[in-house]
């Protein structure tokens, strides 16, 4: 078997990476020199992270729903990388949207946490994506790996929109209809344009790191291909051809 | 070939059977939730006030983390060679599914009444709304099994941890684990709880068609 | 609250947030490496 010379690996492009850099340097340039709020005064710049890194986290959680229904239905395994790389960068954005609604929140309100139903479903939706990746890690092979998660996806599908019903009926019961939002109960023009953005950028970034996080995915899955079409022959040495030239 | 329902009720016999044998749902699983129970006021206090508040809602938490456990256990316990007996004995898998979550479905429904009883006890409860109980203990316990042995299928053998069902399986349980709650809160405020019963009986419905509709290509290369 | 606090807290979400995404986009990265590099060298 011939190997294949590094040249015959199509470079690693870079571009998403510098287009990634451009999105973050547009979105801190943007919300640096939006002025701050009447009411929440600078505290209100960390909205314009912390918004769009929760939208990323639903947008990532649906591509995963999305990538695992198409991976049942067409058995290409692109759509189960599609699905697996959405999810790993979905817990990024979640983690991270939490934890910049801690920043927000602590100033704010002075506790870390409060109860609301957003806050809640993400904590919730955090969860579910780390089951999911560790389904991922109970098997090399790469078909089971990709049904067994896709029906996991499937089933998120079906379940998610009832916790989210569950969730934000329970909250509007229990909680005064104040507005709880981090960008309060209005925003004039520039900050919405500022928070528009922000949020066009984090998508972008999306994309880059998709498109980055999937060649790494197409990558280990050739690798384990590769491993796995290197097994021996079954017995490996211990078994001899008969010398027919000789003797007996 | 036999029916789906005798298909269906040879597995939750065969279950039901190996529960008989093993005791570990009465004798491990029950009082492990019964313990839990018991840990909680030595860890918060003994305040009547706070533990009636919160007595019920900790009992459906400690359901839906540990009831799904009955669910993996008739799971865990076959082996490889037990599973291929089956598929090859021709039972249809969805049968099989639905065999395995009615078995677990019935020992969840002793699970809940034994524990729901130290709970009254331990916790003071006043039985505000307790006709709607036995209602409850039923949907809570279809939805958990569905769901638990769904995600006992889905995990299958495997290169699992002890806890990746449960870690599964908590997320996709809060409609229920609200469902159950708020049916009892808002009987308490004087509310109907019709929509929280509905809420619950939804989701059992929606878990069983998933699972039936999963348990072929989950058992395919299996 | 006074502005030089708030301006903290804004340091703060920044900071994690860019930090996190130079470490996640790094990690992505370095795996890309190792994995060509194993690739090359299997086959």
């Amino acid at each position: 078997m011939t190997s294949p010379e590094k040249s015959e690996l199509s470079p690693s492009s870079v571009w998403p990476w510098v287009v990634m850099a451009g999105a973050g340097l547009v979105t801190f340039v943007a919300a640096m020199s939006v002025s701050p709020d009447v009411v929440q005064g600078q505290l209100s710049r960390i909205m314009y992270v912390h918004v769009p890194s929760a939208w990323l986290a639903y947008l990532a959680f649906g591509i995963t729903m999305f990538g695992s229904a198409m991976y049942l239905w067409k058995k290409n395994l692109k759509w189960d990388r599609l699905a697996h790389s959405s999810a790993e960068i979905g817990v990024f954005f979640t983690g991270l949207a939490i934890a910049l609604g801690m920043t927000w929140a602590k100033p704010t309100w002075g506790v870390w946490w409060t109860w609301d139903a957003r806050l809640t479903l993400t904590a919730i939706m955090f969860f579910v994506y780390l089951g999911y990746l560790a389904l991922r890690r109970t098997t090399d092979n790469l078909d089971l790996r990709a049904k067994r998660a896709s029906i996991l996806g499937v089933v998120a599908i079906i379940q998610v929109p009832l916790v989210h019903f569950s969730v934000v009926w329970w909250r509007s019961l229990h909680q005064a209809p104040t507005i709880i939002r981090p960008e309060g109960p209005e925003m004039d023009t520039s900050m919405v344009v500022t928070l528009l953005i922000a949020v066009a950028s984090f998508t972008v970034m999306y994309i880059a790191m998709m498109i980055k996080r999937m060649e790494l995915a197409r990558l280990d899955d050739e690798i384990t291909i590769e491993e796995q079409s290197h097994q021996g022959p079954a017995a490996g040495d211990a078994v001899v051809a008969p010398d027919l030239a000789g003797g007996i | 070939m036999t029916g789906f329902w005798t298909q269906a009720f040879t597995i939750t016999r065969r279950d039901l059977m190996r529960e008989r044998r093993s005791g570990e749902v009465l004798w491990v699983t029950l009082p492990f939730g019964a313990i839990a129970l018991l840990l909680v006021p030595l860890a918060i206090g003994t305040d009547v006030r706070t533990l009636e508040a919160i007595g019920l809602g900790m009992f459906w938490v400690i359901v839906m983390l540990f009831g799904v456990l009955i669910a993996v256990r008739q799971t865990n316990t076959e082996t490889q060679a037990q599973r291929d007996q089956v598929a090859l004995a021709g039972i249809d898998p969805a049968a099989g599914y639905v065999g395995r979550s009615l078995a677990s479905f019935l020992l969840l429904v002793v699970f809940e009444s034994v524990l729901v009883v130290v709970t009254i006890v331990l916790y003071d409860i006043p039985l505000v709304g307790f006709e709607w109980m036995p209602l409850v203990i039923v949907l809570v316990a279809a939805g958990l099994s569905l769901l638990g042995t769904l995600a006992a299928g889905i995990v299958s053998t495997g290169r699992s941890g002890a806890a990746l069902v449960p870690l599964l399986v908590a997320p996709l349980s809060v409609p229920l684990l609200i469902g159950a709650t708020q049916t009892f809160e808002s009987l308490r405020f004087g509310r109907s709880s019709l929509a929280w019963v509905l809420l619950m009986t939804v989701v059992t419905l929606l878990l069983a068609v998933a699972g039936v509709l999963s348990a072929r290509p989950l058992q395919e290369t299996g | 609250m006074d502005p030089s606090v708030e301006w903290n807290w804004v340091l703060l979400a920044y900071g994690l947030t860019y930090g996190a995404l130079v470490l996640f986009t790094t990690s992505i990265a370095v795996r890309i490496t190792r994995a060509r590099k194993k690739l090359v060298e299997r086959a």
